[in-house]
């Protein structure tokens, strides 16, 4: 599903949960009951990975979907990138 | 999807009759697993989001639980055809376990896909990874970038390290079929039918997990970029078997 990234410091785990938590709840509410829509995950640099929950997200093609305000407010100590690079473990 | 229900019944019923078409399944106790992206039966969607797709032999199904890295269907996506679309940056489908020749067994993984990322970007991507968790226990179906341009590889674990022949003739973007071949002394692939490349390797796989569009790892990584229609895995091939599988598959291609 194409999506962007946010992408929290290496000190920021508390807050990269809590954007996560709030856009799961969000998405569960909104979508799919249960469902999850998010992970958070180290990239190569320590700094913590969280999927944008926003454009070019939508959940079903072509509906668009617009960044809920309440999550936007979740990721200010973040910063939006296209992609995150992970760790190789090849 | 009624019509194509039917033409399996009859392939699997009638297999080599004069007027039906051949498909996969009719390799028998050689076809060890077959993802399709025809096989809409096959595929559970949460909005167009892939939950769940389930090989068409024996219903190996391959999971994501989480919206933001699951793929994408469409009954079009695949240039007019069915077919997944992974973004490249977290999309993935997997299985816990992995049921498929391990150690040094043989195996082929054949893929129907189209390759998207660009040769700047020069790390590796996996169609396909099965295995151990780790590089030196997997085998995978996968591009990586060679001398500017994308190429069809395979990276088989031998224990120590993960040799990886790499096709060196077609350029791997847009759509291919793509092959790996293992046996239990050498790695090979191709693409589009060329000549095989090969290396002299002894598997040493193991039975982790496996995934479709990323790495096997406990953490996914190396994300295909691209579309998939096809997943085929078998046992070794017989010259006469492998002609018709690739056959089937070079038509998909929708070029």
């Amino acid at each position: 599903m194409a999506n962007k990234v946010v992408i929290f410091p290496e000190g920021k785990q508390g807050e990269a949960d809590a954007y996560k938590a709030g856009c799961d709840a969000h998405y569960a509410a909104s979508f799919e009951p249960g469902g999850q829509f998010a992970y958070v995950r180290n990239d190569v640099f320590g700094q913590w990975v969280v999927p944008f929950y926003g454009p070019p997200w939508e959940f079903m093609a072509g509906e668009g979907f617009e960044e809920p305000a309440e999550c936007a407010a979740l990721r200010v100590d973040g910063v939006l990138h296209d992609f995150a690079v992970w760790p190789d473990d090849e | 999807m009624s019509g194509l229900r039917f033409g399996l019944s009859l392939s699997m019923q009638g297999r080599g009759r004069a007027g039906v078409a051949w498909m996969p399944l009719n390799l028998g106790a050689a076809l060890l697993a077959w993802w399709c992206a025809d096989r809409s039966d096959l595929i559970t969607l949460s909005g167009n989001q892939v939950t769940s797709w389930k090989d068409a032999k024996n219903a190996y199904d391959a999971v994501q639980a989480v919206s933001a890295a699951r793929p994408t269907w469409s009954a079009t996506g695949f240039n007019g055809a069915p077919g997944l679309t992974l973004d490249g940056i977290d999309d993935c489908l997997g299985m816990a376990s992995q049921p498929f020749p391990s150690g040094s067994d043989p195996v082929e993984i054949w893929g129907v896909v189209q390759q998207d990322a660009l040769p700047a970007d020069t790390g590796v991507r996996h169609l396909i990874s099965y295995g151990g968790g780790a590089a030196t226990t997997r085998r995978t179906l996968s591009r990586v970038v060679s001398g500017g341009v994308n190429r069809g590889a395979a990276q088989i674990g031998n224990g120590t390290a993960n040799p990886s022949p790499a096709n060196t003739t077609i350029d791997l973007s847009s759509r291919h079929l793509a092959r790996s071949i293992v046996t239990s002394t050498t790695a090979s692939v191709s693409v589009d039918a060329s000549a095989l490349t090969s290396l002299s390797v002894v598997p040493a796989t193991g039975a982790a997990r496996l995934r479709i569009g990323a790495s096997d790892g406990a953490a996914p990584s190396a994300f295909w970029s691209g579309k998939i229609r096809d997943v085929v895995i078998t046992s070794a091939l017989s010259t006469d078997e492998a002609t018709q599988l690739q056959s089937y598959l070079l038509a998909r291609r929708m070029l």
